[in-house]
């Protein structure tokens, strides 16, 4: 999953994969603005074929956080 | 007033546009010198001036565009350039009747851009980033041809800036309490 969310990042970012860790943050770090957010969660929702709560949205902070959630998601 | 600027993205130099652009707008509006400030944020990271609570402002940028808001009421900015949006992502910030006319109108991904940018204004004016939920926030976007109109909130005043290169900028000004 950290694999699969580095691949979708780096179609917004312009930094090698390695760059991208657990702890990278979405904003702060990457700079992605909140278009750029939702659109990727709306691309995961897509690909992995399940739905992200609002509210859940707003607790992924970090590329960790991300691969976290989809694991528990995907359960 | 609000401050535009486009930009060259091979020539930033490691400097902020958004921050030059406020610069220049505190001490051109206000007199305020920014490099002298202290600048605060609130819990959600909204930023405001320790020494000059009365003074609002707000920044916003995209590629190849930086905007800056200065108001003496709570104000959100936001720049967005129109390119193919994402229906995954717009059913997490539109309502059925925005998706209906955004699908419907001339120029869907130019409808969807001016609702997000409009939608994402009006968020940062409140300063509450992706904790407040986009759906709350309902235009009316009709065929595409004309501005959204706000159906909720009421009283907050919309400025929507276009130009003919895809570049759209929205500003809400909250209501004074």
């Amino acid at each position: 999953l950290l694999s699969y969310i580095r691949k979708i990042l780096l179609e917004y970012v312009d930094l090698n994969e390695e760059d991208i860790t657990e702890n990278t943050r979405f904003t702060a770090d990457l700079g992605l603005n909140s278009y750029d957010f939702i659109s990727i969660v709306g691309k995961v929702e897509s690909d992995l074929a399940i739905e992200i709560p609002d509210i859940e949205i707003r607790g992924l902070q970090t590329v960790g956080e991300m691969a976290e959630y989809l694991r528990t998601k995907l359960k | 007033v609000i401050y535009i600027r486009y930009l060259d993205n091979a020539a930033q130099d490691g400097r902020s546009p958004c921050r030059d652009l406020l610069a220049a707008g505190l001490l051109f509006e206000r007199n305020i010198e920014f490099a002298r400030e202290s600048v605060t944020m609130n819990r959600w990271g909204k930023p405001g001036l320790l020494h000059h609570p009365e003074v609002h402002f707000n920044m916003t940028h995209c590629r190849g565009m930086a905007a800056c808001a200065i108001m003496s009421e709570p104000v959100g900015i936001d720049a967005e350039r129109v390119r193919s949006y994402d229906p995954n992502a717009a059913k997490h910030v539109c309502v059925p009747s925005e998706i209906h006319d955004i699908e419907a109108s001339v120029n869907p991904n130019r409808s969807f851009f001016r609702l997000w940018a409009l939608k994402e204004s009006y968020v940062k004016a409140l300063g509450k980033g992706l904790s407040y939920p986009m759906r709350q926030v309902i235009f009316r976007i009709g065929d595409g041809s004309g501005p959204p109109e706000c159906l909720y909130p009421r009283g907050c005043d919309f400025l929507l800036w276009e130009d003919s290169n895809g570049f759209i900028v929205a500003a809400c000004r909250l209501p004074e309490k």
